[in-house]
């Protein structure tokens, strides 16, 4: 039976509403615990934390997928504590978000390590615990994919196909390589979410990608400034890159999220983007771009609903 | 005069057939801390949903979950549930048995402190645990009337706006404790105030659980006395006895013949309610099954909503029970027992003592 | 003086010094691996096991070389060396390229793509030598950081850093001269790890200022590049030259006979640089998804000396390399 994994527990489908596909609770490399500098007051931030998810409830949110992954700031406690006291449905992933953010302990490991991990984490619990991750990450983006990076991709994609999970990428740089290592798998492309797709702007990719069934995700919502962030773009340039897909009648594959981070481990409060506004500024955004009421509800709601559950 | 739904309040003309009393998800308080008790929302919702979808498919309407505060309800649960399969659903708010389904933080101790400074435990009282102020029905009767008119209490110290539609209350089978009591007279003082109906757990107290909600003024039209179908304590005389004061009685264990020390046959059950047809208290009688969509560390029933419709209706049929009578007990009186009637008067003077009340109990507890 | 988990410990009370040892050791991010399963109580109750006996077998002190990211618990090794009446001198510092996580990583690459790009401003926060510097001065002066981000009463002692490449990596390069400047503000020890480039390195240190006298090159037994001409000259310039990983005979690409080893230690001693030699097993005691050194710590004081005497090397030489050279490590220069 199609579910989601929690962090409190299973979730039926129907149960998810409108859905925030690619965000953080906490968020950041691994190491900063060894730097006092990268330390915080961790009432004050679980504040932070429990503010941005309720505006986003308010908004009329209800499910929010963290894609922090192994070592990249997934602090479980945290996010049921949020879950619990938020009402949200909080979903962690499994996986990894490219070398950098990959510990050393799990460098030095093949397809198979990976393989292994991951379901563990999909079907037992995540770590030493019995709370199960709801999705696969698999990230990098460098050119050409690292050793470990592919032994990640390739994981990750054997992994989905055992437990029915959906992988979800943050590497928009190395899609040929990606969607190599995914198709030798026998991956069902209706089972990638590939994230980042505007951070490197390719129209034509991203409908080519969509007609072989793949999700595009434009997940950094927000991100418009272009200082400190290398990969900024005006938010008006999402709604128009939205509305072309819908036009070519490739909006059953369209996810939008903010990519934003309750905090960010070793930087801060992540001024740039947030959760919540996705709703309070986009969606209006899209509206004004012609974007129909339906189509909003499809990118937010049901299309996640399709993707996500482990089926 | 709306009825207070998951979805929001419903005309009564909007409600349909009604099943009175039923569980969607069943669990005795703290179910939730035992490692042996699975809950897979997912499966349970699944589940729950297959049950309500074969009720609407009979005809059925509005379902009234009677799992009070503590049984395992789940307020964003239930409202999904509603949404996707038509029915509407009616939430109870208040506790039924002491056992079962009031945790200890509602048992008030009253302690002395002795002159030698070391604290003793006089005496549980019913309140509050950290009440030091005396015994508190009022405190419990917020408790229901909140749920009534502000809306549920949710998981983790959140209030939904979604209000409960009827207060559940009782005892335990042999005897009323002073905290049942307590909950008792605190359920009839909320549904009176709040203008709903009282229906109560069981019939093994059921003059007693009577005596104490007349006591605090809930008069006998807003009261539903569970459970009559119980095989240990079947009572034709009490059950015409309790019409005739214009009280309703449920015959609510439609489908439970077998596996529990209350199962009886469903053609005893036909009986009973033709005996009070023939005695002409068709109008007070109550209708439903309790079966439960999904349960947790209690056995769950092998029948679903359904089977009252599907499978006790045709037996009244065939036992000479009419369309009319099937007509008013279905939908006519369910329909009554549910339509709020708010005395704004009332309603004025609670406000004023509600905050008199809070104001008081909030200082007082700080003074332990 | 020596800075030990306990509180400080004259140099001329901590005897006979295992100079490179590790209790806990695991590679950073093992604590996600639902594979590695930490038995706290039995691996303390069988790491006292192995002091006690080290103890017994005339050992009075020990220097942890895990590191700051390398399985180091700073409360476990106050408690395991109160238990075991074992000076536990903790280290700190970041190690080799590959055992340092990105989170040192990511804003240099960063900055690195951003100028590739010619876009947007550098990131909020680049490491630099001073910063970890700083952060590696703060474990000796303030205490070791533990996980939740507390940090521990207990003191480093020494400070780590390696080398694995020729040239070193910008940050491992930001890690060796952090690491230097560090030892030379507090005064401490420092041991470098870099094999074949070790000779290279060893200037870099100095340059920060940190005397000679305070440095160790470590694991110049390691099979892969053993060069006693290397040896002597650093020793002749006033470092120490520690042998310190004996009893790792087989089944690793840097194991040797043990008997090699003591070659080695008697060409030094014959060589006149008996002051200038260390010796230590380099024992995994308790390793959290790693495998544990098959010898213990005490194999040092009941194989090696044995066969050290054996080969003719005196008693007073010994003194000198086990309780004397360590003393001088940490004395007053």
């Amino acid at each position: 039976m199609a579910h989601l994994n929690t962090v409190l527990g299973t979730l039926h489908p129907e149960e998810m509403g409108i859905t925030a596909v690619h965000e953080h609770i906490l968020f950041g490399p691994p190491g900063w615990e060894a730097d006092p500098g990268a330390w915080f007051k961790m009432g004050k931030v679980f504040e932070k934390c429990y503010n941005d998810l309720m505006d986003f409830k308010l908004q009329g949110g209800a499910t929010f997928i963290d894609a922090s992954g192994i070592g990249s700031g997934r602090e479980l406690d945290v996010h049921i504590k949020l879950a619990s006291a938020t009402g949200l449905h909080v979903v962690a992933s499994t996986g990894f978000l490219g070398e950098l953010f990959t510990a050393p302990h799990f460098h030095a490991r093949d397809a198979d390590y990976f393989e292994t991990l991951f379901v563990h984490e999909l079907t037992v619990g995540m770590g030493r615990t019995r709370v199960k991750a709801g999705v696969i990450n698999a990230g990098g983006g460098a050119q050409p994919m690292t050793r470990l990076e592919a032994a990640q991709h390739r994981g990750a994609a054997r992994a989905a196909r055992k437990t029915g999970a959906a992988v979800m990428t943050h590497a928009i740089n190395a899609l040929d390589e990606q969607l190599a290592i995914f198709r030798e798998e026998k991956l069902d492309p209706a089972r990638i979410i590939l994230g980042g797709c505007d951070t490197r702007l390719d129209l034509e990719r991203d409908k080519r990608v969509a007609k072989a069934g793949c999700y595009v995700a434009y997940d950094h919502v927000g991100l418009e400034s272009w200082s400190r962030m290398a990969h900024a773009l005006p938010d008006q340039r999402r709604a128009e890159l939205v509305k072309a897909m819908l036009d070519a009648g490739l909006g059953d594959r369209l996810i939008v999220s903010a990519g934003s981070s309750g905090w960010v481990l070793g930087q801060g409060e992540d001024h740039l983007s947030n959760v919540g506004n996705v709703l309070r500024y986009f969606v209006p955004r899209l509206a004004a771009a012609g974007v129909a009421e339906a189509d909003v509800r499809r990118i937010f709601a049901d299309n996640p609903k399709r993707v996500l559950p482990i089926q | 005069m709306k009825v207070e739904t998951l979805t929001g309040p419903v005309a009564p003309q909007d409600l349909g057939i009604v099943a009175m009393r039923e569980h969607l998800l069943l669990g005795r308080h703290g179910w939730h801390w035992a490692p042996e008790v699975r809950f897979d929302r997912a499966a349970a919702f699944e589940s729950v949903l297959a049950r309500l979808e074969a009720f609407k498919k009979r005809g059925g309407g509005t379902l009234v979950d009677a799992s009070g505060i503590t049984l395992g309800r789940n307020v964003p649960f239930y409202r999904r549930l509603s949404e996707l399969s038509g029915v509407h659903i009616v939430a109870s708010t208040g506790f039924g048995e002491q056992s079962s389904s009031i945790p200890g933080h509602f048992l008030g101790r009253a302690y002395r402190v002795s002159t030698d400074a070391r604290q003793h435990w006089v005496r549980e009282i019913p309140g509050h645990f950290y009440s030091s102020h005396g015994e508190s029905k009022e405190y419990l009767m917020f408790l229901f009337y909140n749920e009534l008119t502000e809306g549920m209490a949710a998981p983790c110290m959140i209030r939904t706006g979604i209000k409960a539609g009827i207060v559940q209350t009782g005892s335990a089978w042999d005897g009323v404790s002073r905290l049942e009591e307590f909950s008792i007279r605190a359920a009839a003082m909320a549904a009176r105030h709040a203008g709903v109906s009282v229906i109560t757990t069981s019939a093994g107290q059921a003059r007693r659980h009577f005596e104490l909600l007349s006591a605090e003024g809930l008069e006998a039209q807003r009261i539903v006395i569970g459970h009559c179908d119980d095989a240990r304590a079947v009572d034709l005389g009490r059950d015409r006895s309790f019409a005739e004061k214009g009280a309703y009685v449920a015959y609510d264990h439609i489908g439970w013949e077998k596996d529990a020390p209350h199962a009886m046959a469903d053609d005893e059950r036909v009986a009973l309610v033709k005996a009070m047809v023939q005695a002409g208290y068709a109008e007070r009688v109550v209708l439903s099954s309790s079966a439960v969509g999904a349960a947790m560390g209690l056995p769950a029933s092998s029948h679903g909503y359904e089977r009252l419709l599907a499978d006790f209706v045709p037996r009244l049929d065939r036992a000479g029970i009419g369309e009319a009578v099937l007509e008013t007990l279905l939908v006519d009186t369910p329909r009554r027992l549910l339509a709020a009637s708010q005395d704004e008067e009332a309603a004025e003077q609670l406000r004023a003592f509600a905050e008199g009340f809070r104001s008081a109990s909030r200082q007082q507890r700080w003074d332990v | 003086m020596a800075i030990t988990v306990n509180g400080p410990v004259p140099d001329d009370r901590l005897g006979i010094v295992a100079a490179h040892e590790h209790l806990l050791y695991g590679l950073p991010g093992w604590h996600d691996d639902p594979a590695v399963l930490f038995d706290r109580p039995k691996v303390f109750d069988a790491l006292l096991a192995a002091l006690r006996e080290f103890k017994a077998a005339g050992g009075n002190s020990l220097m942890d070389a895990s590191g700051t990211l390398c399985g180091r618990d700073p409360e476990f090794l106050k408690a395991l060396s109160a238990a075991a009446g074992i000076n536990i001198i903790a280290s700190c510092g970041l190690g080799a390229q590959e055992l340092i996580p990105g989170y040192f990583g990511l804003p240099l690459a960063e900055r690195a793509l951003r100028e590739q790009r010619r876009d947007g401003e550098p990131p909020l926060w680049i490491p630099d030598a001073g910063y970890i510097g700083g952060m590696l001065g703060a474990e000796m002066s303030d205490g070791m950081p533990m996980a939740g981000m507390v940090r521990s009463r207990a003191c480093a002692g020494f400070v780590l850093c390696a080398c694995s490449a020729q040239p070193a990596s910008e940050i491992e390069e930001m890690a060796i001269r952090g690491a230097a400047m560090a030892a030379r503000r507090h005064d401490v020890p420092l041991r470098l790890e870099g094999g074949a480039h070790a000779p290279r390195l060893f200037p870099l240190i100095t340059a920060e200022g940190l005397a000679a006298g305070r440095v160790v090159i470590g694991h110049c037994d390691d099979a892969r590049c053993l060069d006693s001409a290397r040896d002597r000259e650093l020793a002749s310039q006033g470092a120490y030259v520690a042998y310190d990983h004996v009893g790792w005979q087989d089944g690793s690409p840097h194991a040797m006979p043990d008997a090699q080893r003591v070659q080695q230690v008697k060409d030094m001693v014959a060589a006149g640089y008996a002051e200038r030699v260390l010796l230590s097993c380099g024992t995994v005691g308790c390793g959290l998804g790693v495998p544990a050194s098959k010898h213990g710590v005490s194999h040092l004081l009941k194989d090696f000396v044995p066969r050290l005497s054996g080969a003719g090397v005196g008693d007073s030489a010994l003194h000198t390399l086990l309780v004397e050279n360590p003393r001088r490590l940490f004395a007053q220069l």
